[in-house]
């Protein structure tokens, strides 16, 4: 049975600059994978290209065993992951329950049930009172929680999340440690970028340490951690 | 593709500029029909086959162009700010995003259209009259016009869609869709000018019959699917930053 993620030789460049290269790595069912590295170091332009939304300039990608970048392919492979971007990017006339029904209906996962389901997501993430509320009116930290419930909304067997702790509360980033360690044991693979090694403790199982673009350390995320740390790269 | 479009509808119905927007076009249509025939101004007031063509011009300005620019300005704006990536992470693909997108403007286009053509001739006839310029539409006339903007309305709101995807910009876009409708009347003395698509409309709503009622259609929608293979090949495919 395929990887829910697998890329080989990943490599992306923006003109002259070599943004990502030669990145290889799998992510297994039920597995997470931190993705780690100073600004710039590549991150979003690798879950970027993961997504589909950018193209690789070489190397592939494949999600279940299918590329997201090649059709016919693409459609499977890019309906089984799910990413939430590293800043909310949100419509502007859509409260935060429409853009929950968007998504359902984009996805074609808009069932009877639907209603319920978005409800209940909104009251895991302390949403339910901002329902009806615009993008504008809302907090950095609630834009995210919306973004992070547009990606959870919808069943992926791959989530993808850049940098999703970014103005989110203590308690709101404990709240997301709950949910993707619920979704790791439910056999939903995550990708996952951040600075902030606490939050990767305790739901990485694997690390990989990026520096310009190149994967500069990799192995269980305890040691990539400590590697990290002792670089000096990192306080936390 | 009708969850998609659904999808659409849903974007739509919560944009607030149209709530506003569409009845004052509509009013402005309204006015536009009647000013100049019920202002006095000096000089002997135009005949009626130049009232009617003035008419049906309304008609394809205040209804085709304005669906056709709504329709581009919305898609190039999505890319603008960048809220595609929404549509495009929750639909893994992208040509069927933009035809459902093509397919909904298509519908909305159409039906302002014809609404703004119906408005023109039931405002603007009246209004002639008024003014001693007995235009005298026939039920069949009228009928074309509203029939023309409907269609016009409908291929050239897909057509936005398209340009808007193109250019990935609000402004340029619409202003790409302003910037070809005077080029095709540069392009008027070439011989291929009634073949142009803005022109084509024009000869749907009545104005000149320099192309038949048969071919205009079928010449339009030819240009629709070229252009949409052109987009679905080179422009869809492109990142989205």
């Amino acid at each position: 049975m395929s990887a829910p993620l697998e890329t080989s030789g990943l490599s992306r460049s923006y003109g002259r600059l070599v943004a990502l290269s030669g990145l290889s790595l799998s992510v297994a069912a039920g597995e997470c994978v931190a993705l780690i590295g100073a600004n710039g170091s590549g991150k979003s332009t690798a879950v970027r290209t993961i997504a589909g939304l950018l193209e690789p300039t070489g190397g592939s990608v494949r999600v279940g065993g299918r590329d997201p970048h090649r059709e016919p392919e693409a459609e499977q492979a890019r309906a089984a992951m799910a990413l939430v971007p590293d800043s909310p990017v949100l419509y502007d006339d859509l409260t935060v329950s429409q853009h929950l029904e968007l998504v359902t209906l984009s996805h074609g996962t808009c069932d009877d049930g639907v209603d319920a389901r978005i409800a209940s997501l909104l009251a895991r993430l302390g949403l339910t009172a901002r329902g009806a509320f615009l993008p504008r009116e809302l907090s950095r930290g609630m834009r995210q929680k919306t973004q992070l419930a547009c990606a959870l909304i919808r069943p992926a067997s791959l989530l993808v999340l850049d940098e999703p702790v970014v103005g989110l509360d203590p308690p709101s980033q404990v709240l997301l440690h709950e949910l993707l360690c619920e979704r790791k044991r439910a056999g939903t693979a995550v990708l996952l970028t951040t600075h902030q090694m606490a939050f990767a403790d305790g739901l990485a199982d694997r690390g990989v340490r990026l520096e310009d673009g190149v994967a500069a350390d990799a192995g269980p995320w305890p040691a990539v951690r400590e590697r990290a740390r002792v670089l000096g790269w990192t306080s936390q | 593709m009708s969850a998609l479009i659904s999808a659409e509808l849903l974007r739509l119905r919560t944009l607030r500029s149209p709530r506003y927007g569409v009845p004052g076009l509509l009013a402005f249509v309204a006015f536009a029909a009647a000013a100049p025939l019920i202002f006095a101004r000096s000089g002997p007031p135009p005949g009626p086959a130049a009232t009617a063509d003035s008419l049906r011009s309304l008609a394809f300005v205040g209804g085709v162009i304005v669906a056709a620019v709504v329709a581009a300005n919305n898609a190039g704006a999505e890319f603008k700010d960048r809220s595609i990536a929404i549509t495009y992470l929750s639909h893994p693909d992208r040509h069927l995003v933009a035809a459902a997108r093509a397919l909904t403007y298509a519908g909305v286009g159409s039906l302002f259209a014809a609404g703004a053509a119906s408005v023109v001739l039931a405002v603007g006839v009246p209004a002639s009259g008024h003014a001693g310029v007995h235009v005298g539409f026939s039920a069949t006339e009228v009928a074309r016009v509203v029939a023309g903007a409907a269609f016009g309305g409908a291929v050239m709101g897909a057509a936005g869609v398209l340009l808007g995807s193109v250019t990935r910009h609000p402004v340029i876009a619409s202003g790409a869709i302003a910037g070809w409708n005077v080029g095709e009347s540069f392009l008027s003395t070439a011989g291929i000018g009634p073949y142009l698509p803005f022109r084509l409309v024009h000869s749907l709503l009545g104005v000149g019959d320099e192309v038949s009622a048969g071919m205009a259609p079928a010449l339009l929608l030819g240009y629709l699917t070229a252009f949409g293979l052109v987009v679905g090949r080179w422009a869809l495919p492109r990142d989205v930053t």
